[in-house]
C-alpha cells in the first residue's frame, strides 16, 4: 500500500541528516539523508562500497572498532541517537529498534537452543517469568509461520534450514515489537523460493505492528516488489530517492538507469544471441580520489564540472523525488516546492 | 542418498545448458560429476561419444583438459600465494606446454581474450576485485581451450553491473567459439533466462523439465518451474504472496511419488503415489508431471 503523501504532520520515525561514516581514513557514507515513518518500508539499495550496510550498523551504533561516525544526526522518535548513554542504547537495542543481519547461521548463537535465543531477547528488555518468556518465544515461532513450534524452542541452529534460521532471527527481533526494524540483505544468501516468504514475512509484520522497515539490499526486484520508497547510493553518496513505482519506472539518475538496465530480469526477453546485456563498464574503485561526482569515470554523460562539483540531492518537482545529478535534472527551474 | 538420482540429459557442441533448481537439488554435484570431479556410482557419461565414466588417470588425462570449470568464489580457487601470470600458466605446464615463452605468449592472449591487461599477470588474487578475479577464473578455464565448461554459479557473488559484464564476456566467448559449450548451474532465473539455450530445472536430485529456453519461458509446465518463475523478485509487481511454500525435504528421505508433491497446490492422488517420468509435451519440452499437458 503505497505512502500519502503530503506529509503528516507526525514526525518520522527515523530522521537521519547529514550522516558521515568513516573508517580509517577512508569516507564510506558522505552526507546522508533520509527518513522512515512507521507503517512503511524504505529500501536503500546499492552495490558493493555504496555505504549501506555500514549506515545500517550506525543506526544502533554498531560500527566496528574501526568505523566512526563523523557527523550529523540521526533522530529517532526525536532524539537523536548519537547523544544517548550506552545504557540507553541497550534498551533501544532489540526493542525499539532491532536487526536482522544476511547471515543467520553467524548471528545465531550455535550452542544455545533456539528457545533459548528467544527467550534471552525478551527477558533483556521485558521483567517476564522464565516460563512466560518461554510460552511467548513458542508464540514467536507460530508468529513467524514456524511449523512444530513446539519442538523446535528445544533445536539447535544447525538443525535448521537458512530460511528457518532466517525466521528465527526474524521472531528474536520482533519479540519486543520494536517500532523499526532494519533488514540488512536479509535474503541474499537464501534461495528464491524462500526469499519470497521471508520477505512476505518482514512485510506482513511491518503491517502488523505498524513498523517502520528499512530494508537493505543490492537486489532491484526486492525493492519493486517490497519498498514503498527508495534511496540509491552510490560510493557513499545519495544519487536518487523517492517512490518505488515512479522511481524504478522514470528513473533520472544515470547510475539508477544503468542499474535497473543491468538487472536481468525473468520477464524481459533478451538472449545473448540476439544482442548484449546492457552493463555498466568499470567498477566502483574507479570512484577513490575523485573530487565531484563519484560516479563520473564510469558515466557516459559526465560533463568536466561532474569531476570537480560534489553533486548534492535536489528536488525535482516529481513529490518527494530527489536526484543528485546537475546533467539530468529535469528542467522544472523554480517551480520546484521544496517539503521539509 | 542420492543427490543425483537417475539424471539423463545432454548437451551439445556450442550449446548452452542452464541446470537450475534451489540449493539442495543436486545441481553442482551434477557438474562435478559430469568433469569427473566427483565419482558417479552408476550411470554413464559420454563425452564426444567416448564413455569416460570408468577412466581414471593418464587414460581421463586428455578429457580433463577438454572439461573445465568455473566457480562461484573466484577468491577460493585462487592461490594466493601465486601472481596471475603463474596461476594461469599452470594448466598449460599440466598438458605440457614445455616452452615457457609459448606459455607466456597463450596466458597474454588469454588475459586479453578476458579484458584483463597484461600488467596483470604480475600480480596476486588479493589486489583484485570480485569481477576481476573471476574473468581470472573464466581465463583460466578457457586457456586450454576446452569445449565444456561447467560454470558452477558464476555471477552469484558479483555485484549487478558487474553481473552484466561478466555475462556479457561469457556470452562474447561463446559466440567466437562455435564449439564451446556451456553447462550454466545457477539459482537465478534472471540471468539463466539471458544466457541459456536450453534449461533443465531440478529438483530433489531429478530433472522436472527440461525445455529450449524459449518453451520453457512462454510455456512452464511444471508446477515448481511455474513457482520458481513467480518467485524472482520484480516480477510479481506488487504481487506479495510466495509462490511456494515449505523448504525442500530432507534428501536423505524424500517423499513418495512426485517428490515435488508435498509442496505442489495441485497434488492428486496419482502424484502421492507413483513417480512421473521425463515425457515430452511439446516439441523440444520435456516435463517429469502426470498433470501436465500441452
Amino acid at each position: 500500500m503505497p505512502l500519502e503523501f503530503p506529509i503528516s504532520a507526525e514526525p518520522p520515525l527515523l530522521d537521519v541528516r547529514d550522516l558521515v561514516i568513516r573508517f580509517g581514513d577512508t569516507i564510506a557514507v558522505r552526507g546522508l539523508d533520509f527518513t522512515i515513518r512507521r507503517g512503511e518500508t524504505l529500501a536503500l539499495v546499492g552495490e558493493s562500497g555504496c555505504g549501506k550496510s555500514a549506515t545500517a550498523l550506525s543506526l544502533l551504533r554498531l560500527l566496528p572498532p574501526t568505523g566512526r561516525i563523523d557527523s550529523g544526526t540521526l533522530l529517532f522518535e526525536g532524539r537523536d541517537i548519537r547523544e544517548l548513554r550506552e545504557t540507553e542504547l541497550r534498551r533501544l537495542r532489540g526493542a525499539a529498534i532491532s536487526m536482522v543481519f544476511q547471515e543467520p547461521m553467524t548471528s545465531l548463537n550455535p550452542v544455545l537452543s533456539i528457545g533459548r535465543q528467544i527467550t534471552e531477547a525478551i527477558r533483556e528488555h521485558e521483567p517476564v517469568s522464565a516460563r512466560a518468556a518461554r510460552a511467548k518465544a513458542v508464540e514467536l515461532l507460530d508468529l513467524v509461520r514456524i511449523p512444530n513450534a513446539h519442538r523446535i524452542v528445544h533445536e539447535f541452529p544447525h538443525a535448521l534450514s537458512g530460511g528457518m534460521r532466517q525466521r528465527v532471527m526474524i521472531a528474536i527481533a520482533v519479540a519486543c515489537q520494536p517500532r523499526l526494524l532494519i533488514a540488512d540483505e536479509p535474503t541474499t544468501a537464501l534461495d528464491v523460493t524462500i526469499q519470497a516468504q521471508v520477505l512476505e514475512l518482514l512485510d506482513r509484520l511491518r503491517r502488523d505492528l505498524n513498523m517502520g522497515l528499512l530494508l537493505i539490499t543490492h537486489d532491484l526486484g526486492l525493492v519493486a516488489d517490497w519498498a514503498d520508497r527508495v534511496v540509491v547510493m552510490y560510493a557513499g553518496r545519495k544519487c536518487e530517492e523517492g517512490r518505488v513505482d515512479r522511481l524504478l519506472h522514470a528513473p533520472l539518475h544515470p547510475y539508477t538507469k544503468g542499474l535497473i538496465a543491468c538487472s536481468p530480469s525473468v520477464g524481459s526477453d533478451l538472449h545473448f544471441r540476439d544482442g548484449r546485456m546492457p552493463e555498466i563498464a568499470g567498477n566502483v574503485a574507479s570512484a577513490a580520489g575523485v573530487a565531484g561526482c563519484p560516479f563520473a569515470p564510469r558515466c557516459a554523460s559526465a560533463r568536466d564540472d561532474c569531476w570537480t562539483a560534489r553533486p548534492d540531492p535536489k528536488p525535482t518537482g516529481g513529490h518527494d523525488h530527489l536526484l543528485a545529478c546537475p546533467v539530468h535534472a529535469p528542467a522544472t527551474g523554480d517551480h520546484v516546492l521544496t517539503f521539509s | 542418498m542420492h543427490a543425483v538420482d537417475g539424471v539423463s540429459l545432454h548437451i551439445e557442441a556450442g550449446e548452452t545448458l542452464a541446470l537450475v533448481g534451489e540449493s539442495g537439488c543436486g545441481k553442482s554435484t551434477l557438474g562435478k560429476t559430469i568433469l569427473r570431479l566427483v565419482p558417479s556410482s552408476a550411470g554413464t557419461i559420454r563425452f564426444d561419444d567416448v564413455d569416460i565414466t570408468g577412466l581414471t588417470g593418464t587414460a581421463l588425462r586428455p578429457y580433463r583438459r577438454r572439461m573445465q570449470m568455473v566457480f562461484q568464489d573466484p577468491s577460493a580457487s585462487l592461490n594466493p600465494r601465486q601472481t596471475i601470470g603463474t596461476s594461469l600458466a599452470t594448466p598449460l605446464r599440466v598438458h605440457g606446454v614445455r616452452d615457457r615463452a609459448e606459455r607466456r605468449r597463450q596466458v597474454e592472449a588469454i588475459a586479453e581474450r578476458v579484458g584483463l591487461g597484461s600488467e596483470s599477470l604480475a600480480r596476486y588474487p588479493h589486489e583484485f576485485s570480485g569481477g576481476q578475479k573471476q574473468r581470472i577464473g573464466i581465463a583460466r578455464a578457457l586457456i586450454l581451450k576446452p569445449s565444456l565448461v561447467v560454470c558452477d554459479e558464476p555471477v552469484s557473488a558479483l555485484d549487478v553491473s558487474i553481473q552484466a559484464q561478466i555475462l556479457n564476456l561469457l556470452a562474447d566467448l561463446r559466440q567466437s567459439d562455435e564449439r564451446l559449450s556451456y553447462l550454466f548451474i545457477s539459482h537465478d532465473l534472471g540471468v539463466v533466462r539471458y544466457i541459456a539455450d536450453r534449461v533443465a530445472v531440478m529438483y530433489l536430485g531429478l530433472i522436472v523439465e527440461n525445455a529450449s529456453h524459449r518453451s520453457l519461458w512462454n510455456r512452464p509446465l511444471h508446477p515448481y518451474t511455474r513457482g520458481l518463475i513467480q518467485a524472482v523478485p520484480g516480477t510479481g509487481g506488487r504481487n506479495r504472496t510466495a509462490p511456494i511454500a515449505g523448504d525442500l525435504p530432507n534428501p536423505l528421505d524424500p517423499p513418495a511419488g512426485c517428490r515435488f508433491h508435498p509442496r505442489c497446490g495441485l497434488a492428486q492422488d496419482v502424484c502421492r503415489g507413483t513417480v512421473p517420468k521425463l515425457r515430452t509435451v511439446l516439441p523440444d519440452h520435456e516435463v517429469a508431471c502426470h498433470l501436465a499437458v500441452a
